[in-house]
């Protein structure tokens, strides 16, 4: 089973992959603009099931969107009502779905490497739409998109990660997306939410801002993942805020031609102040936008590489 | 009496090492002669020809798993025993973590009868220190022992409270009984069975530092210093805890230590992918830990090899990283994988042989282990040729959580004997 297409995890795809990937999600952007939609709504008919088992509401309607373009016929898989939660069961139950003709199933899961123990079992493709604190493939590949359009080049770009790395499955993605394109990697925020463990990744870290925002062509905002905080290590918010906010200062100290993303949601007034939310540099609605783009791309890939193949 | 003819000796004292043969009469080693030295054959009721082979005494293991009674669908004692016999081990020392825990005397005596019973080698049951490995009161420690039990440990579940901990050592002192410490400070830890280093940051799992670990060595080292007693430090995976260990050898503190083979040759990369076979716990940590351990065990700051032997089935082994038990199986493929040390020069046999045998036997009790008159006569007959050969997984053991299965390796164990009797052939 290990020639199926599955998009898991940044680390496991080549960069002729992602660029190509890019591309695509140009393409579709294009034909979107040019009205050009019926010639690319071709997988009419095939089977592409939503499952979130965790909270989402960008990132599911984002896919849902995508799938929809691309003529899908969509199920979304409620874990409330459904008895496909996790556990044992896990695997079993993508192997009904693939009986039931399923050819994609977009994953979230509270697990870091949910799909990655999933994988040797099934032949339906795995889209991973976020697996604990470990990667957000699908969120990394719009922000390059998003980049990409704004810069032009990827290479020797120096980004700016910002807030609570250690629980950002976005951080991790976006790390390793951006070192296979050449980009310079910074990642800023109090100890307890960055460790020097990330240097290995290529990294720099960094525990205060210093004089390196005015350095930065791209800055990527976190907010603080509240949800998998057990114990608290931050003094006060407003402590934080003083210290790593985005606070309209500090985006005025920004080169000119620097850019802003952030993943969302954005918590305002505790990693970003609300005025920042609204300048023309700030791209989060346009991350938005490019996420269904990206979305396609990674569907249309993985239907062309399952094409002709029967599993 | 048993004749071991063409045998290549290796003696761990490193008093006499090369061809020989060894003559055995009632279990022990009546004597060691010379390659073409006579024997009256017609005294002989057999002979072994060990041509091509080492001869090494029973290794000793400190610290193993068999999951007897309670959980013996992972390993049971009949398993273990013979896992550990098909590695060479004639002796081994089974943690208290059982269902029920090994914390009163019925247990202890459970365990030994079964082993007994098969007599193929010698199982050392480990006390727990605490009821119910709860951390919250003590054993009778004293019962234990008589029963049976050579050392005392909860193993996963480090004492954390510190006046218990010190209480627990100074019976140590009264009863000649090391207790065997799992360093570690769970407040300390995210996940266990990941090092917090590059493999957590990269997968998304907040693991374990080995500050978690350096602290409570330090903590108990300095225990050991006001209140005396003898400790025993099992499984250390940091470097930072070696100097703790160092400084109190050279107090003379009564301190001993033991590493697993999988935290001498193994790095926190193996876990990448979400390898749950490689999740352990204390985790395997960097390269720089790796070899800092290797020196100690080279200098003698760390006493023992022991392997930690944690069978788990598949079905356990199988699930998500973070939900999968922590847990690497040894007993089996400890010596073949070691050996490599042996081949890069980085230990020589003897010094390899002594921290698996004659050192950690003297921390447990077990005397005479070396290849000399009047010794027990259990020993290993190994082949080791310039051949290398895939290693297979476990054949014995229940269980096949191990990250060496498919190393390149030149020792096969062709037979073993124990106290003068042959209980294992290839």
């Amino acid at each position: 089973m290990n020639n199926i297409p599955h998009f898991v995890d940044i680390a496991s795809i080549n960069q002729d992959t992602i660029a190509y990937l890019i591309d695509r999600s140009f393409f579709f952007k294009s034909t979107q603009k040019t009205h050009d939609r019926d010639s690319i709504a071709k997988y009419n008919g095939k089977g592409l099931i939503l499952l979130f088992l965790e909270p989402s509401t960008r990132t599911r309607v984002s896919f849902r969107r995508a799938a929809l373009k691309l003529a899908f016929d969509i199920q979304m898989l409620d874990p409330n009502t459904s008895s496909l939660i996790k556990g044992e069961k896990f695997v079993e139950n993508f192997l009904n779905l693939e009986k039931l003709g399923f050819e994609i199933a977009v994953v979230r899961h509270a697990r870091s490497g949910a799909l990655h123990f999933l994988k040797p079992f099934v032949t339906i493709s795995l889209v991973n739409a976020g697996d604990g604190c470990h990667e957000h493939p699908s969120q990394a590949l719009l922000d390059l998109v998003t980049i990409k359009e704004k810069m032009g080049n990827l290479k020797g770009l120096r980004v700016g990660i910002v807030g609570d790395i250690i629980r950002s499955r976005v951080a991790r993605s976006d790390i390793q997306v951006l070192k296979k394109f050449g980009s310079e990697v910074f990642l800023i925020g109090p100890p307890h939410f960055v460790t020097k463990a990330f240097e290995s990744l290529g990294t720099n870290v960094l525990y205060e801002y210093g004089d390196i925002l005015k350095t930065l062509d791209v800055v990527i905002m976190l907010r603080i993942q509240t949800e998998r905080i057990e114990y608290d290590p931050l003094l006060s918010l407003s402590w934080y805020r003083e210290n790593y906010a985005m606070t309209l200062e500090r985006f005025g100290s920004l080169s000119t031609h620097a850019i802003m993303l952030h993943p969302g949601p954005v918590s305002l007034g505790v990693e970003m102040d609300e005025e920042v939310l609204h300048e023309k540099r700030c791209l989060s609605y346009e991350q938005v936008e490019n996420g269904i783009y990206a979305r396609m791309a990674v569907f249309d890939w993985i239907m062309q590489g399952r094409k002709n193949k029967c599993y | 009496m048993l004749l071991i003819k063409n045998a290549y000796i290796v003696d761990p004292e490193a008093i006499y090492s090369g061809f020989g043969q060894i003559l055995i009469k009632d279990g022990k080693i009546e004597a060691l002669l010379k390659p073409k030295e006579s024997v009256n054959m017609n005294l002989l009721e057999g002979v072994i020809d060990a041509s091509g082979c080492h001869v090494i005494p029973s290794f000793v293991d400190m610290h193993a798993h068999f999951r007897d009674p309670g959980y013996e669908h992972k390993e049971d004692i009949e398993s273990g025993m013979r896992a550990a016999i098909a590695g060479g081990f004639g002796y081994v020392c089974t943690m208290a973590n059982t269902s029920p825990v090994n914390d009163n005397p019925l247990v202890t005596q459970y365990m030994l009868r079964k082993a007994n019973n098969l007599g193929i080698g010698e199982l050392i049951p480990i006390g727990a220190v605490t009821i119910n490995q709860k951390g919250k009161k003590l054993c009778d420690l004293n019962a234990l022992k008589k029963a049976g039990c050579r050392g005392f440990s909860d193993d996963g579940m480090c004492i954390t409270d510190s006046l218990l901990f010190k209480d627990a050592l100074s019976y140590t002192k009264l009863l000649q009984t090391p207790l065997i410490e799992h360093a570690e400070d769970p407040g300390l830890n995210g996940f266990r069975g990941i090092n917090d280093g590059i493999m957590a940051a990269k997968l998304g799992i907040e693991g374990s530092p080995s500050v978690s670990e350096a602290s409570m060595v330090a903590r108990d080292v300095e225990i050991l210093r006001s209140t005396g007693g003898i400790l025993h430090i099992t499984h250390i995976s940091a470097m930072e805890s070696l100097k703790y260990i160092e400084m109190a050898k050279s107090q003379k503190l009564s301190i001993s230590a033991d590493v697993t083979p999988h935290h001498l040759l193994l790095t926190e990369d193996a876990v990448d992918g979400f390898c749950t076979t490689a999740k352990v716990n204390p985790p395997l940590r960097t390269k720089e830990d790796k070899e800092a351990l290797l020196s100690a065990i080279a200098s003698g700051i760390i006493d023992a090899i022991a392997t930690d032997h944690a069978p788990h089935s598949i079905n356990e082994k199988q699930t998500y990283f973070t939900d999968a038990p922590s847990g690497i199986i040894g007993l089996e493929s400890a010596f073949p994988v070691l050996y490599t040390l042996v081949e890069s020069g980085k230990l020589s046999i003897e010094r390899l042989a002594y921290v698996l045998s004659i050192s950690p036997g003297k921390i447990v009790g077990i005397q005479n282990l070396g290849l000399n008159k009047g010794s027990v006569g259990s020993f290993g007959i190994w082949e080791i040729d310039d051949k290398k050969r895939v290693l297979e997984s476990p054949k014995y053991s229940k269980s096949s959580n191990c990250p060496f299965t498919g190393w390149n390796v030149k020792p096969i164990l062709k037979k073993f004997i124990f106290q003068g009797r042959l209980v294992y052939e290839s």
